[in-house]
């Protein structure tokens, strides 16, 4: 399946004609109206944070779970959104959060660098060569922050004021991340995993 | 520009925005309201100190501590405002006697 990449203020979301028009309908009290601006918003970005979150926890299971508790924490949120950034950029920001959370849970079941390999290519919800998957795990491998940095930087091809907004880190330590995260990557890409 | 590998099963999005549309539909949004768990917080808080000022009141009010004991109670009842024969009673009565009348064991 291609992706097309978007920056996160490029969303948009049909028969909404800005962040306060939609905010609106999903807050109404009409079912009908809110259920019609919730379906714009997943038709909008309902693959995107999958994705995101795909490429940030490496398996099916905990992205559909992450995804759904994402768009969950949106509706029981809303009222707290205070037009402080691009509303897609909050609920990307809510989606890290989960997939942060994910990781930390799963911090006691370390996995190397080889077995991220082998079970990206016996998954059969991955259709990737070798060289995608020793770059997918190597991604896998690195520490949660550098990887959410590097998943919105590589991957969805967003600029740094956008990763700030998502993260709540300044850029000059996202680049920092980022530049260690591409060190981090470099030797696992060469390396002679079968 | 990367192709992404990575799939899902048949209709997953499908059944997932199903599943998520009919959360959204049966929880209501969420309201401020008084039992929302901060608000609930800070009515615990509130109620804590409503009780402690309570109970330390005589302290804060008085100097001396309230009597909770019998003893207390009748060291703190001035000899002037017992009559003679009242106080011609406590001075006649053994520790045996008190102890049976009012069940307190002196030591």
């Amino acid at each position: 399946m291609m992706m097309k990449k978007k920056g996160l203020a490029n969303f948009t979301f049909s028969g909404f004609s800005s962040d306060e028009v939609l905010l609106n309908a999903l807050s109404s009290s009409n079912n009908t109206i809110r259920n019609d601006a919730f379906n714009a918003l997943l038709e909008t970005l309902h693959q995107p944070i999958y994705f995101h979150l795909r490429r940030i926890l490496g398996n099916h299971e905990d992205a559909a779970d992450a995804t759904q508790n994402t768009f969950i924490k949106v509706h029981t949120s809303l009222n707290t959104f205070r037009f402080e950034a691009k509303f897609s950029s909050w609920i990307f920001s809510i989606a890290t959060r989960q997939g942060i959370d994910l990781i930390r849970k799963r911090r006691n079941e370390e996995v190397e660098f080889e077995d991220h390999v082998t079970h990206l290519e016996s998954d059969v919800y991955f259709d990737g060569d070798h060289a995608t998957a020793l770059l997918h795990a190597a991604v896998l491998t690195l520490p949660e922050k550098q990887r959410t940095v590097f998943v919105l930087k590589y991957f969805e091809d967003l600029d740094y004021k956008s990763i700030s907004e998502c993260t709540g880190t300044s850029t000059g330590a996202l680049k920092a991340s980022f530049h260690h995260a591409k060190e981090k990557i470099k030797p696992l890409l060469n390396s002679n995993v079968l | 520009m990367e192709k992404n590998p990575y799939q899902v099963p048949p209709n997953f999005f499908e059944k997932q925005k199903a599943e998520i549309l009919s959360v959204v539909s049966q929880s209501p949004q969420k309201k401020t309201s008084v039992f929302s768990l901060k608000k609930m917080g800070l009515v615990s808080i509130a109620a804590s100190l409503a009780a402690a000022v309570f109970v330390l009141s005589p302290w804060i009010t008085n100097s001396a501590p309230p009597c909770i004991t019998y003893s207390c109670l009748l060291e703190s009842i001035e000899l002037d405002d017992l009559s003679e024969s009242d106080e011609l009673l406590i001075e006649e009565w053994e520790d045996d006697a008190f102890e049976e009348e009012f069940g307190v064991y002196l030591f």
